[in-house]
């Protein structure tokens, strides 16, 4: 076989993911670019961006998203990150077991934890008020819905954080654990300097993994608030779906999608950056 | 190096009836050794003869199925590596990947509270030593094998522990280092005086290196000795077809009574033995070291040669008599071609008879 054909037999072959991919993820974003710069005359326009600087809604969305996101990145997180460890230095014979547990949410969908969540907050028959014995309205109040929604998306997703992070402590080598037990390391100075730094890679992909699934979060605030009350649960996934389906602007939507992985793309480019994490990858030396 | 007021030097090193089992398996059978404060303790055996286990028990890091260890007259077997005080070169070093050069020897001294000035002239000097002042700011994966191998023994030879462990620790370096690596660990450890067990599958690295040698064979203590004692007097098969090179030539055969005396005799040929009595008429295997057949003139055993190996100092022959070959050294250089018939003797006092059921040296 001479090298054309060499080529030709495997576009064959490569075909049904090239296509695959030509559908479902270059064409939409041709679209959402298409859009964005598209006036309601269907006019090539920057009016879309425009608007955008003089859009309390979306304003209000940013501060929230903001407030949302990192008020779940260090509730995830963190929890994430301790229960890995210590269920990673638990030897007891609960091990298994609370491993299991830890992974139910995930297998759960989305939008049945929401309504799960949606019936223990009812301020009506819900247990929290019932057990709290108060009535709080935690889902209608503009201080706790936003907090509510928090605990929840956390609930749903610390057995992600969990998951990578126990994956990687166990994928520890244990003679590097026997070094430090000759050299004579206490606990605290093993975790410190051989656990961390072995694991320190997968933390940061955890780390993305985790912003990335936090910033697209969507079904609790559908679900649960429905942005409300008043704005104060917008978040801008959620204002992007409002003024798609409701108000049915999908060029201003498209902008606002633009705008949304522009703010997602710098967000992972500069954790890259200031992590190094390409060193650890070996994606650069 | 320095090694003032520290309290674990001179410390003792007793197993004790020691056995390990990794489920049913049997990795040490019922093992018993003193090892003398300050001694070079070298223990030698074949791949899979649970040199690294025996090494592994000593540290800590595996459970003691049955027995005891004792160092420096305390009983171990409940404590931790760490609380040891024992430095260990593992036989896969083990390297933290993480850190570099530097901070992979300095870190044990940091976590023992050393000074950053007294870390920094410390690991210098190991440096200077081992030939590692050039690397120390690589990372592990950076260095070649020998250079890591290198890197993981100054780990070990940085502090002032009770015992040295180092398991095969100069099996990656090239021949000249290797040979400078050994002379300069018997000076240090000389030096230091830190009772050292060395591990090795290399008999002559062993024999180079020991002041006491065990040899261990499938979980089992052959033979614990000083080196003169295991190359002249191995105590079984085993143990004199490990130690030595070229090995012994092993020819069986029977003792016989022969009036007063005694023969020695094989299917090709027979030895009239002197001075040396036996209890009793055996099937034995004669054990008789290269440079212990001589050449002669006549009133030998007939021989012709199928190889002849010049290698300066000495010239190796391979000689078949009868049925088997035998590997004979000469000391010197010699004119003599494969197919050349001669005639040989062997030294009586040097012939070591062993029992072939046992396996056991006869001669006493
Ligand atoms: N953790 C373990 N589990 C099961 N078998 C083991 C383990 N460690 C060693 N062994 C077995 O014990 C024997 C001795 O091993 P080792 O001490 O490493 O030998 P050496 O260092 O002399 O080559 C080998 O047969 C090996 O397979
Ligand atoms: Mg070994």
């Amino acid at each position: 076989m001479n090298r054309n054909q060499v080529i030709k037999i495997g576009l064959v072959f490569a075909a049904p993911l090239i296509i695959y991919f030509l559908i479902f993820f270059i064409y939409p974003i041709y679209l959402l670019f298409k859009y964005s710069f598209t006036s309601a005359s269907g006019a090539f326009s920057f009016i879309n961006f425009e608007n955008m600087i003089r859009d309390p809604i979306l304003y209000d969305s940013l501060i929230n998203t903001l407030y949302y996101f990192i008020g779940s990145v260090a509730v995830q997180f963190s929890a994430g990150f301790i229960a890995a460890v210590i269920l990673n230095s638990y030897t007891g014979r609960l091990k298994n077991a609370f491993r299991s547990i830890l992974y139910i949410p995930l297998t759960i969908s989305p939008i049945v934890i929401a309504l799960m969540w949606l019936i223990i907050f009812n301020p009506t028959y819900g247990p929290v008020d019932y057990m709290l014995d108060m009535n709080l309205n935690w889902l209608g109040s503009m201080n706790l819905a936003m907090p509510t929604i928090i605990l929840a998306n956390a609930w749903e997703y610390i057995p992600f954080v969990f998951l990578i992070i126990y994956a990687g402590l166990q994928s520890v080598p244990k003679q590097y654990y026997e070094a430090a037990s000759i050299d004579g390391m206490s606990r605290f100075q093993t975790f410190r300097y051989i656990t961390l730094p072995s694991i320190r890679p997968i933390m940061i992909i955890a780390f993305l993994l985790n912003s990335i699934g936090i910033l697209q979060g969507f079904t609790l605030v559908y679900v649960l608030t429905n942005g409300g009350p008043g704005f104060s649960t917008y978040i801008l996934s959620f204002y992007i779906y409002k003024v798609a389906f409701t108000y049915f602007n999908l060029n201003y939507a498209s902008a606002l999608s633009l705008l949304f992985l522009v703010i997602i793309g710098i967000y992972v480019y500069a954790i890259l950056k200031l992590s190094s994490v390409e060193k650890y990858l070996g994606i650069k030396k | 190096m320095d090694n003032g007021g520290s309290e674990g030097i001179m410390s003792e090193v007793i197993v004790e009836n020691v056995t390990k089992k990794f489920g049913n398996f049997v990795a040490l059978d019922n093992v018993n050794l003193t090892i003398k404060p300050k001694e070079f303790f070298v223990l030698l055996g074949p791949s899979g003869s649970g040199k690294t286990t025996l090494l592994r028990l000593i540290a800590g890091l595996e459970d003691i199925t049955e027995g005891s260890i004792y160092i420096g007259g305390k009983k171990v077997n409940d404590v931790p590596p760490k609380d040891r005080n024992v430095a260990m070169v593992f036989q896969n070093y083990a390297l933290y990947p993480h850190f570099n050069v530097f901070d992979n020897i300095a870190l044990t001294l940091k976590v023992r509270g050393y000074s950053k000035d007294a870390i920094k002239s410390r690991v210098s000097e190991i440096a200077k030593i081992l030939h590692i002042e050039d690397i120390l700011n690589k990372k592990p994966r950076e260095l070649s094998g020998g250079q890591q191998q290198r890197v993981a023994l100054a780990r070990a030879l940085v502090r002032e522990p009770s015992v040295f462990l180092l398991d095969e620790p100069l099996s990656n370096l090239d021949a000249k280092l290797r040979v400078e690596a050994r002379s300069f660990l018997r000076s240090l450890q000389k030096e230091v005086g830190v009772t050292t067990v060395f591990v090795t599958h290399d008999q002559s690295e062993a024999m180079a290196l020991a002041t006491t040698i065990a040899v261990l064979d499938k979980g089992i203590i052959k033979q614990v000795g000083d080196p003169y004692e295991l190359y002249t007097k191995p105590k079984d098969i085993f143990t004199a077809g490990f130690i030595g090179s070229p090995a012994m030539n092993m020819i069986p055969g029977k003792l016989v009574k022969d009036g007063s005396s005694w023969r020695f005799v094989s299917e090709d040929f027979s030895v009239q033995l002197i001075n040396t009595e036996f209890e009793n008429e055996y099937d034995v295997i004669l054990g008789i070291r290269p440079e212990h057949i001589t050449l002669v003139k006549d009133d030998g055993i007939n021989a012709k040669i199928n190889n002849v190996e010049p290698m300066g100092a000495v010239t190796y022959l391979d000689i078949q008599v009868g049925s088997v070959e035998l590997t004979v050294q000469y000391t010197g250089l010699i004119k003599l071609e494969a197919g050349m018939e001669i005639k040989v003797k062997f030294v009586e006092e040097k012939m070591l008879f062993y029992d072939r059921k046992t396996e056991k040296l006869l001669n006493v």
